[in-house]
């Protein structure tokens, strides 16, 4: 069965958009918005 | 334990793939899909949906579809939900696919006016077993160059059964640090990679 994590990821950004043009930059640099956060480790 | 948190505002850099919309015109083929999908239409939705007009199908249908597709937890109905009903992640578009007033699939979005990111498609397959989700691709393509963006974002390519991301007229894949139409040095790469 096909899973999706195997996702390809060269880095991560996180960024405070003040503009489209600063989103367009980043996608014209191979990046783009993701559905899943940052990793938080839990006291559970 | 780890807990993943969705958080706005995080990019990441992948093997992405667009099309310059400027260069694209549709194939024979993509004709074909869109002949075999007849009276699809498409409808843009802000968001975040607002409680009162959300309609639960919808996450639903995105269940019962990546459950099917690539096992359970992979997108679940809550989190569906959250991303279309608040705006903890930066997707402002929900596009609305409907054949003759019956709604049949979705997809999330980012747009604003110079690109279009389409993104987690999900629909009805049982109703729709073949031809729906390309036509939808291609209506979503087609209503990004009508709108005047210049690029549309289609994901990544990471694994064989991606390549189909690959069919169209001005596509071009980001490798490291530069974009690529090097289809085919693509397509050898993620064919000799081992499925996970």
């Amino acid at each position: 069965m096909n899973r999706m994590n195997s996702y390809i990821n060269w880095n991560e950004v996180q960024i405070d958009p003040t503009s489209d043009a600063e989103i367009n930059a980043l996608y014209d640099q191979g990046y783009v918005f993701v559905r899943i956060g940052k990793k938080h480790t839990s006291a559970n | 334990m780890f807990l993943c948190v969705l958080e706005k505002n995080i990019l990441q850099q992948t093997r992405s793939v667009r099309i310059k919309l400027a260069d694209f015109t549709l194939s024979s083929e993509n004709r074909r899909v869109l002949r075999k999908v007849e009276n699809l239409s498409l409808e843009l939705i802000k968001l975040p949906i607002s409680p009162d007009n959300y309609d639960w199908h919808i996450h639903k249908l995105g269940k019962d579809f990546y459950n099917n597709k690539f096992g359970p937890g992979i997108f679940t109905a809550s989190r569906i939900k959250t991303i279309l009903t608040t705006q903890e992640l930066n997707f402002n578009f929900l596009l609305k696919y409907s054949i003759i007033d019956q709604n049949c699939g979705y997809a999330i979005a980012y747009s604003n006016s110079s690109i279009m990111h389409y993104a987690y498609p999900f629909y009805d397959f049982e109703a729709y077993p073949s031809n729906l989700g390309m036509a939808m691709m291609i209506q979503a393509i087609l209503y990004a160059q009508n709108e005047g963006r210049e690029y549309i974002y289609l994901g990544s390519v990471r694994k064989a059964s991606d390549i189909y991301k690959l069919q169209f007229k001005g596509v071009e894949y980001y490798q490291k640090d530069q974009w690529s139409n090097d289809i085919a040095t693509l397509k050898q790469e993620v064919f000799e990679t081992p499925s996970i």
